[in-house]
């Protein structure tokens, strides 16, 4: 059956995430986790990328309207690029420290905005880019990679 | 390691003539573990976790667990009968604990000690070593006792293998106990004294076969609890009460329902979840990296607990009021009895001797490219079926039929939509050559076409 062709297979996948929907917060992700498992990737790292998934998912249900993922999975790594039409980030270096966090009391008490969002995926993740625009919206990309070990 | 090579015991089995093909049990198995084949309901082995889900939904009792007969108490010297906590609840209340208790002497048994006991030696156990050396382990700590629930984590969540409390369930530790005090006070070889548990569900019967992350099991054999129920029903009023037969504290007992466990034992932030598919969206939470700050999750396939078990007679719901009746009757009556037998008892009987692996399910395809291509076939097959998750091909979901015809284990044409499809196109291509006159019948075809 191989056609001894070298080029590499590519997955991709589009997942919307509806804002403020917090009763569907995890479907994107339990979707990508359910993939890798399919693929063989090794529990360590399909951990890693369900807090990565999950918490940029959770972002996008508590603060967005809407959102999406985008994912592309290859042999060797999986990237997601998870856009939403939301508020933006004022400062992102302060949303990357442990502990900030701009939730309102209602979302604190459903257990969300401890401020461990961003600092999480960007423990979990072999790399990470972040673009907001106050107003817009935020572009969270990350990849990591499925040879990898424990920490990125 | 050649992951095809292993077998795995199950104690769930199908009597084949029983089965009507229906799709029930192919709905509720929480690891999509069955499919109906030629009108059997078939179990994917590796999948199978022994749950008694399907034994639960079967309309036609076509699904049964495997245990032992009595007959099996014929090989050993000295029996030991040591029921689960969850039998407590079983009875009325004409059934005193003590009663129930020494019927199992009246059906053959030389001794018996509730799990209850090994459950609230356990309970000391686990609350030290939490406090302790087990503060390493990542939280939240997924408790081991339902050996379901680790059989689901090891196939299905095979990252949180390492969340499991490495310690043995309250049936071992209850296991070793009394053989090991037998084998002292009778001057006997282990190998003489059999010891039975009296169980709730399947999964303890598997787990006694092929232990998960020891060596080996010191149970010998495993009883249906409802057979035991039965012959204790029926016989109760020629059975002589044993004075002190009752040992087990009331909170060891309460481990027969949900909740009793993480209420004994002494630390923080516990979470107890019961029914296979409200574990499966708990242990997704922690996959995702939630409940961190909680220390401890006792978590039990079956609704409202052990008392719930496909192999218990009454309704969970009943039962468990039976249990916190009787807790409550024996308060702490026996808590001193517990405090010196953990004084006595070894540390090491409480811990599981090896690890528990990962089991996760068989990839796609072994070369990552590969199962990259058959997964990407499985997302087209996928949006052509109608969704409609009928379940007549014989799969739990229209995904998981995809899933099979890309493995090799359904066609296509097994989906009945897709043969509806495709009889409908050949009946069109049948039409159509039928409008194709024979060269005898044109003329008169074609005249009749003129009028």
């Amino acid at each position: 059956m191989s056609g001894g062709s070298d080029s590499e297979e590519k997955i991709h996948m589009q997942l919307p995430i509806r804002g403020g929907d917090f009763s569907k917060a995890g479907e994107a992700s339990s979707k990508i986790k359910n993939i890798l498992k399919q693929l063989g990737v090794s529990p360590a790292v399909i951990k890693r990328v369900a807090i990565a998934c999950f918490e940029s998912e959770i972002n996008i249900v508590a603060y967005a309207n809407k959102g999406q993922f985008s994912v592309d999975i290859t042999t060797g790594e999986i990237r997601v690029l998870a856009k939403d039409e939301g508020p933006g980030i004022e400062c992102v270096e302060m949303a990357m420290m442990e502990g900030f966090s701009t939730a309102p009391p209602e979302l604190r008490e459903m257990g969300f905005g401890a401020g461990m969002g961003l600092p999480n995926i960007k423990k979990a993740v072999d790399w990470i880019k972040i673009e907001s625009q106050v107003g817009v919206g935020t572009e969270l990309e990350f990849k990591i990679l499925f040879g990898g070990g424990e920490n990125g | 390691m050649d992951k095809q090579a292993v077998e795995y015991f199950h104690s769930v089995r199908l009597i084949e003539e029983e089965c009507k093909g229906c799709t029930h049990c192919i709905r509720t198995c929480p690891t999509e573990a069955i499919r109906v084949r030629h009108g059997k309901a078939r179990i994917i082995e590796e999948r199978c976790i022994d749950c008694g889900e399907c034994i639960r939904t079967c309309p036609n009792s076509a699904k049964i667990t495997v245990t032992d007969s009595l007959d099996i108490l014929k090989e050993f010297k000295h029996k030991i009968a040591i029921p689960a906590p969850s039998l407590t609840g079983q009875f009325s209340s004409k059934h005193t604990a003590t009663g129930m208790l020494s019927g199992f002497l009246h059906m053959g048994f030389d001794d018996v000690l509730e799990v209850g006991f090994g459950a609230g030696l356990l309970s000391r156990a686990i609350t030290e070593y939490l406090r302790g050396a087990g503060s390493r382990i990542p939280r939240p700590v997924i408790s081991s006792a339902c050996p379901a629930v680790v059989r689901l984590i090891q196939v299905r969540y095979p990252g949180l293998v390492e969340n499991i409390l490495p310690m043995q369930s309250p049936m071992e530790v209850t296991a070793r106990y009394v053989k090991e005090r037998a084998a002292e006070a009778a001057g006997l070889d282990e190998k003489e004294i059999g010891v039975f548990f009296i169980s709730p569900c399947p999964a303890k019967v598997t787990v006694v076969k092929q232990p998960i992350g020891a060596e080996r099991s010191y149970v010998d054999g495993v009883i249906a609890a409802k057979d035991a129920v039965n012959y204790i029903r029926k016989n109760f009023d020629d059975i002589e009460g044993r004075k002190g037969i009752q040992k087990a504290s009331g909170s060891g007992i309460s481990w027969g329902r949900r909740g009793g466990e993480v209420a004994s034992i002494d630390i923080s932030r516990k979470l107890s979840v019961d029914g296979i598919h409200h574990v499966r969206k708990i242990l997704d939470k922690v996959e995702e990296g939630g409940l961190k700050k909680i220390n401890l999750i006792e978590a039990q396939a079956c609704v409202g607990g052990c008392v719930g078990g496909v192999l218990m007679a009454e309704d969970p719901f009943l039962a468990k009021v039976k249990i916190d009746i009787v807790t409550d009757e024996i308060g702490s009556k026996n808590d001193n009895r517990l405090e010196e037998a953990y004084g006595r008892a070894k540390r090491e009987m409480y811990f599981l001797d090896g690890k528990i692996e990962p089991r996760p399910i068989t990839p796609l395809d072994a070369n990552v490219d590969e199962a990259m291509r058959k997964l990407k076939e499985i997302e087209r097959l996928s949006e052509e079926l109608p969704g409609s998750d009928c379940g007549s091909c014989g799969c739990p979901t229209c995904r998981a039929f995809a899933e099979d015809v890309v493995m090799g284990l359904s066609t296509p044409l097994d989906c009945q939509f897709k043969m509806r499809e495709q009889v409908g196109g050949l009946a069109g291509e049948i039409h159509e050559l039928l409008k194709k006159l024979p060269h005898t019948e044109w003329k008169r075809g074609a005249e009749n076409e003129d009028r």
